[in-house]
């Protein structure tokens, strides 16, 4: 009996204690979140006013601070929630108003907040800070940004580069010069985009980059010919051709296309033969857009020897040059067994619809 | 003039709010594409902003619905940095203006401000 007693009081005991656990947490979390919730306010009132400021001089402007936000700055979680506010609008606004949420960002220091963040050990963090200055535009720190362009945390040094960009446009590339660290394909691709939305500009630097000892270095500076066009780069392009390289042939391959001259497709002929498949498969496709009547009996030549998927690339890029293309094919002993009888009747096929 | 704002974020929601507000139009807000369907049939608008990017219902779909009605309602798309292509499916389906983020309330201000002088004439 005593023994039942002492469980049920156990358990009593217990009960309460779970009961009395919850109603504790749940207290927390509602008074974090009402904290969390002013604290949101006042960072949107800061916000809303610096981008109504629309009328006064940028330069001149002292937006003013409530005491109790001051205090509430030196608290790190307000700081990033504020910080973010900012960030956030900064992203969706410009002109006067992205200018005023600068000066907001500066009056209220948070730029030392992110230089003193810039020197953690945490790659996060120091990411974080890179990321922030870059979108606040804030160009007196280039420097300090720029030396992290090298850094051994690959999104670290993501984040330098993209803010560099940000900060000082087509000049900002020039961490190319001196990357030692692989540029991988999603952060090239991520630098481009920051690219595309600069106004057209007939950088400097590309000739150099094309003859970087670091492959990705050289991947990127074929791409910057292939996006921008820049024609005068025909004959470095068509040295890559020339790299040990497989991607970096691949992608001179692809530049040559986007700004060929009446020379380019003969030079691609003569590399076919010691590409690999997808080095040949890119070239057939450039002279699908390149090729002219007198490269059809190269290219009818190259039929015999390749295998179903790339002879069908090579017949669709015969096929496009020229109608007589066609005809040049079906004078083959081959064109009337399978599968290049097949391939020959598909792409006829393509050329009717 | 009545002006939906049909935008999932909620600081340029209400810093546009604000402005038109300021601006003297009465603005009527949606946080989400399907909210701003309902509120259009509701309140039947002058002018729409729609975010192209939202819950639920896209600015597209919203352009398209816009269309499909018997008053005509000239809608503003408020497009992300390289969102050319579908910019161009939203004047294809019948937007008439966009406005690309990041943007300045102002130019916003001013491109409402020549819709409303239409309506007026």
């Amino acid at each position: 009996m005593i023994y039942f007693e002492v469980v049920a009081l156990s358990f009593f005991v217990l009960a309460v204690l779970i009961i009395a656990f919850i109603l504790v947490y749940l207290k927390i979390i509602n008074v974090q979140g009402s904290k969390h919730r002013k604290w949101k306010n006042i960072a949107e009132i800061l916000v809303r006013d610096a981008i109504f400021n629309e009328e006064a001089d940028p330069g001149l402007v002292h937006f003013p601070i409530h005491h109790r936000t001051t205090v509430l700055l030196k608290n790190k979680r307000f700081r990033n929630l504020l910080t973010q506010e900012i960030l956030s609008a900064k992203k969706n606004m410009s002109g006067t108003a992205a200018l005023f949420l600068q000066r907001l960002y500066l009056q209220l220091k948070l730029d030392e907040f992110a230089l003193e963040d810039l020197s953690s050990k945490k790659w996060y963090i120091k990411a974080k800070a890179l990321q922030d200055l870059g979108i606040m535009n804030l160009k007196n720190y280039l420097s300090k940004i720029y030396r992290q362009t090298n850094h051994r945390n690959e999104l670290v040094r993501m984040e330098a580069q993209i803010a560099v960009i940000k900060l000082t446009g087509f000049e900002g590339l020039r961490f190319l010069d001196v990357v030692s660290y692989q540029i991988n394909d999603w952060q090239q691709i991520k630098l481009l985009n920051e690219l595309s939305y600069l106004p057209a500009s007939n950088f400097n630097g590309i000739e150099n980059w094309l003859l970087s000892n670091n492959e990705s270095v050289v991947i990127f500076a074929l791409k910057l010919v292939k996006n921008f066009h820049r024609f005068e780069l025909h004959e470095q392009v068509v040295d890559c051709l020339a790299c040990s390289s497989d991607r970096v042939r691949y992608q001179a391959i692809t530049a040559l296309e986007k700004i060929y001259n009446e020379s380019t497709s003969a030079i691609l002929l003569e590399r076919y033969d010691q590409e690999v498949l997808k080095n040949r498969i890119a070239i057939a496709k450039a002279l699908q857009q390149i090729g002219s009547e007198e490269d059809l009996p190269v290219l009818v030549s190259f039929i015999a020897q390749e295998e179903p998927e790339q002879k069908r690339t090579l017949v669709r890029t015969i096929a496009n040059i020229s109608p007589n293309g066609l005809v040049q094919l079906r004078l083959l002993p081959e064109s009337n067994v399978a599968p290049l009888s097949l391939i020959i009747k598909q792409i006829e096929g393509e050329l009717l619809t | 003039m009545k002006i939906l704002i049909a935008e999932d974020d909620d600081l340029t929601l209400r810093t546009l709010e604000m402005r038109l507000k300021k601006d003297g139009h009465e603005v009527i807000i949606a946080r989400d594409g399907r909210d701003a369907l309902v509120r259009i049939e509701d309140s039947s608008p002058d002018l729409v902003i729609s975010d192209i990017m939202m819950p639920y219902t896209s600015g597209l779909e919203i352009v398209a619905a816009l269309r499909e009605r018997v008053k005509y309602t000239p809608i503003i798309i408020l497009s992300g940095m390289g969102q050319e292509d579908v910019v161009l499916e939203a004047f294809q389906l019948g937007a008439d203006d966009f406005i690309t983020k990041p943007f300045s309330p102002s130019e916003l201000s001013i491109r409402v401000r020549r819709f409303a002088m239409a309506s007026q004439k």
